[in-house]
């Protein structure tokens, strides 16, 4: 039986169609991570998965309960972990993860949670003494602590130091070992590619592409990339045809192709022909992040980089 | 490039100016209070709304010949009182709070000077200190025939401006001398409502014992309201420049000052990351050691539940130091201080009630409001606003178990404030020993309980916590004055008097004295009084029942925003 199954979901506020008619089945045990840009409706699918939102259509099992209605006998089975909650910070994580503890028929020891999520130093400090990172871990340990079936985990180890995120890694990894289904929204496509069975590709509230990560790259024709520095001196126009087609960015010319060995053979002899060393030649199997662009378009990258119209900003305040 | 740059110098020049930036510092200051309505409440609100009520209630009593009203010696007190909030209360708690948020953090980052984000915040509390004054004054003017002699408005206006300053540098001084914010709101009002009481703020120092009148002059405040009451007194003459009065005053203006400045030159580092320092008590260990091993094996009962919520409502309201003073010190305080400047606890009044035994109930009654209606949901409010609430959504606890858990760690808090103020009581006044002391505690459970259940129904339709203390509080004192707890045996106009028995506070008091009546008749219980508090138990029950949800009405309707994108 699957974890979770959607059919249809839809939910729009005030006129805005944030979920629009998403279909989604997690089986048990798997781990699938729900991808795609800021307001595609990731958060909104989950929220509505954990029952903290009504649907305006569609239907929604959870563990075999409509988690609208689901109530104890649900929760005592789900860990949620949610993109931004705050605590009481006048407590310490040991007296928190302790209180939630209480809330659980088979939680895990508070001891063990603690260790699981590295918080040991500051297990006995209040709250507001601790880092962002260290309150993140906080968050987790109170997710995981009712030993939970099915964990949802909305942007896990967004502020970890790269230390804590492959702990965190570990720790998601040891939960699903142990049999719970996990289903994890996440920025980082490596974070996906690590942990998740399965990747879900959400954009404009529907799922726009779903599979392993080698199956997505297949599906979306993604091929194999070809990136070296150019030369410095020459440019674009000086290049031979290669591939399907290239990226320039500064000096990184990117190119994708479904014959690597005739294109690699090519641009050597280019290379040699004009007596030049081509740097950081590589050849690579398309990245996750490769698929993602090509499916979610390069625009939604765009709007997250930093301003890049500084003179224009500049002179709007002058005046 | 050039053309922009060429064009940018000038003009950012004139607004980064010293006078500039200070005249926007203010402005800044200044919007930043009118969206903050606790603060607005506290600092003009409570002076003029003291002033109205205490002159309405007794401002056309003529004390003397010649017309002259008791509002003429109330409105100097009640002046005093809004300059003293606005400048030093509001600096202190706003200036701990900025620290607190990172605001200090962030605003030390930026080219502006010092001087500049301290002056702003002292020129936005001396408008705050005028605009308070000016309401109490021209409401006495306007409504209760109060005489402001033409002789004295230079001095009003200089001495106002002196002390603004000076309680100013006072506020700052304390808010950098203290770790949090929670700590400065509670040192500040512990030191302003005890000071006031002997400041001659509520005109009581005909009655007050001599040692205490003296104390009252070593401090700022009691300097102030006798400037103003010079000013303000009909039969004196003269421009109303008191010297001695005002060396005082900017004495402790320079005192603070110098604090302030050695304070701020010693720049330490004030982030709060200071580690909590590790306890390691048997108990605590042997708990620890129990965290080895799963606290349970099958699904927690709804009494478990419940008990559990209780300990950690306790632990809320106990671990914040300004509510601990608001609900618990302040009434005590009060319990000692009020019987005393009224001539002594073991006064008889009319009923053969003693004055201490008296306001012992009435201040327990207020506690619990405190405790109550003000400080739990506060507490609740604050959850919802952080995503606590949310979080706790998410877990198998139902609702129920966390709103019962709430009101009776509420109602235990309230019950231990009542136990200190009977300790207080008996040891300052002696009185015999009240009869009806079980139907007393029997009264203070049921208010409380009662007063939780209105908070939290009354939080369901406030959307933050900051928003919640000013509706509760703003609720809560002139309700406090119109109902028998600090001031008894005023007469009130008939619709004045209807309200008061509306809501729930004047029949919990008048509950509580009946229980603790000298000459107990029946169980003391007084039925009718507490069949309105069960009423509004019920209806408030249903309205929670109704709207109470984990999240604010705002965030449920919204789709969900990155706030860190």
């Amino acid at each position: 039986m699957a974890a979770i199954e959607v059919t249809g979901l839809r939910k729009v506020y005030g006129g805005v169609t944030a979920v629009d008619g998403l279909d989604l089945s997690v089986g048990e045990g798997e781990v699938v991570a729900l991808l795609g840009p800021n307001g595609a409706g990731k958060t909104t699918t989950v929220e509505i998965l954990e029952g903290y939102r009504t649907r305006d259509a569609g239907t929604v099992s959870v563990l075999g309960h409509d988690p609208q209605t689901g109530g104890r006998a649900l929760r005592e089975r789900l860990g949620i972990v949610l993109q931004e909650a705050g605590f009481e910070d006048n407590f310490t994580p040991r007296e928190l993860i302790r209180l939630h503890a209480g809330y659980y028929p088979h939680p895990k020891p508070v001891a063990e949670v603690i260790t699981l999520t590295g918080l040991d130093d500051k297990a006995d400090a209040r709250v507001r003494t601790l880092s962002g990172g260290q309150r993140r871990r906080l968050d987790l340990a109170l997710g995981i602590v009712g030993d939970p079936d099915l964990l949802f985990l909305d942007e896990p180890t967004t502020g970890f130091d790269p230390s804590a995120r492959r702990r965190a890694w570990d720790l998601v990894q040891g939960l699903r070992n142990l049999g719970a289904t996990i289903l994890l929204t996440t920025h980082y496509l490596d974070e996906a590619e690590h942990l998740a069975d399965r990747v879900v590709v959400i954009d404009h509230g529907r799922v726009v592409a779903q599979g392993t990560p080698e199956e997505l790259a297949a599906t979306a024709g993604a091929a194999t990339v070809i990136a070296f520095r150019m030369p410095s001196g020459l440019d674009g126009a000086d290049l031979p045809v290669l591939g399907l087609d290239r990226r320039i960015a500064g000096s990184v010319v990117e190119v994708r192709t479904e014959t690597p060995t005739v294109d690699v053979a090519t641009i050597a002899n280019w290379a040699i022909a004009r007596g030049v060393e081509l740097d950081d030649l590589t050849l690579a199997r398309p990245r996750l992040e490769d698929v993602y662009l090509d499916l979610v378009g390069e625009q939604a990258l765009g709007e997250t980089e930093p301003d890049t119209a500084a003179p224009t900003s500049t002179s709007t305040r002058a005046r | 490039m050039t053309t922009v740059a060429a064009v940018r110098h000038p003009v950012a020049s004139s607004w980064t100016s010293d006078p500039g930036m200070l005249w926007r510092q203010t402005r800044h200051e200044l919007v930043s209070l009118r969206r903050t309505p606790i603060t607005l409440i506290l600092s003009i609100g409570l002076p003029l709304l003291f002033f109205v009520l205490l002159s309405a209630l007794f401002g056309n009593q003529q004390v003397e010949e010649g017309g002259v009203r008791l509002v003429q010696f109330l409105a100097p007190g009640m002046a005093s009182f809004g300059v003293v909030m606005a400048t030093f209360s509001f600096l202190a708690v706003g200036l701990a709070e900025a620290r607190a948020t990172g605001v200090v953090k962030r605003q030390s980052g930026a080219p502006v000077p010092r001087w500049v984000l301290i002056a702003g915040r002292v020129c936005a509390a001396l408008v705050l200190g005028l605009v308070s004054t000016a309401l109490v004054l021209g409401a006495g003017l306007a409504f209760y025939d109060l005489l402001v002699p033409s002789r004295s408005v230079l001095a009003i206006v200089v001495t106002l401006v002196i002390a603004s300053a000076c309680f100013s540098a006072l506020g700052l001084a304390l808010a950098m001398a203290l770790p949090s914010m929670q700590l400065t709101v509670a040192v500040s009002n512990g030191i302003v409502i005890p000071l006031a009481f002997i400041s001659d703020m509520f005109m009581m120092s005909g009655r007050m014992p001599d040692w205490l009148a003296t104390i009252g002059w070593l401090f700022p405040l009691k300097h102030l309201t006798a400037i103003f009451a010079n000013a303000l007194n009909p039969h004196l003459s003269g421009s109303g420049f008191e010297l001695d009065h005002l060396a005082v005053i900017a004495l402790w203006g320079l005192a603070g000052a110098a604090v302030t400045t050695v304070q701020l030159s010693r720049d330490r580092d004030r982030d709060s990351s200071r580690a909590a320092p590790q306890r390691t008590s048997r108990a605590r260990a042997r708990r620890r050691l129990a965290d080895a091993s799963p606290c349970r094996t099958s699904a927690p009962s709804i009494a478990a539940l419940v008990s559990g919520q209780v300990g950690h409502a306790q632990s809320v309201l106990w671990r914040n130091a300004s509510a601990v003073f608001f609900a618990v010190a302040f009434p005590v305080l009060l319990v000692a201080i009020i019987p005393a400047v009224n001539g002594g606890g073991d006064q008889l009044m009319k009923d053969g009630q003693s004055l201490g035994v008296f306001y012992a109930g009435t201040m327990a009654i207020y506690g619990a409001a405190v405790t109550a209606y003000v400080n739990m949901p506060q507490g609740v409010a604050e959850a919802r606003d952080r995503g606590v609430l949310k979080r706790t959504g998410g877990t198998p606890l139902p609702a129920g178990a966390l709103l019962v858990g709430r009101v009776v760690g509420a109602v235990g808090v309230a019950l231990l404030t009542g136990v200190v103020i009977v300790g207080v009581a008996a040891l300052a006044f002696h009185p015999a020993w009240p009869p009806g002391l079980l139907a007393a505690a029997v009264v203070l459970v049921v208010s409380a309980i009662c007063f939780a259940v209105v908070g939290l129904a009354v939080m369901t339709f406030v959307h933050s916590a900051q928003a919640l203390t000013g509706v509760t509080l703003g609720t809560l004192l002139p309700l406090a004055f119109i109902s028998d707890v600090f001031i008894v045996g005023a007469t009130f106009p008939p619709v004045l008097d209807a309200v008061s028995w509306f809501f729930p506070l004047r029949p919990a008091s008048a509950a509580m004295s009946t229980a603790l009546a000298p000459q107990l008749s029946g169980s003391g219980l007084a039925l009718g009084h507490l069949a309105v508090l069960l009423a509004w138990t019920l209806a408030a029950g249903a309205v929670l029942r109704w709207r109470f949800s984990w999240e604010s009405m705002e965030s449920r309707s919204r789709q969900p925003a990155r706030r860190s994108a």
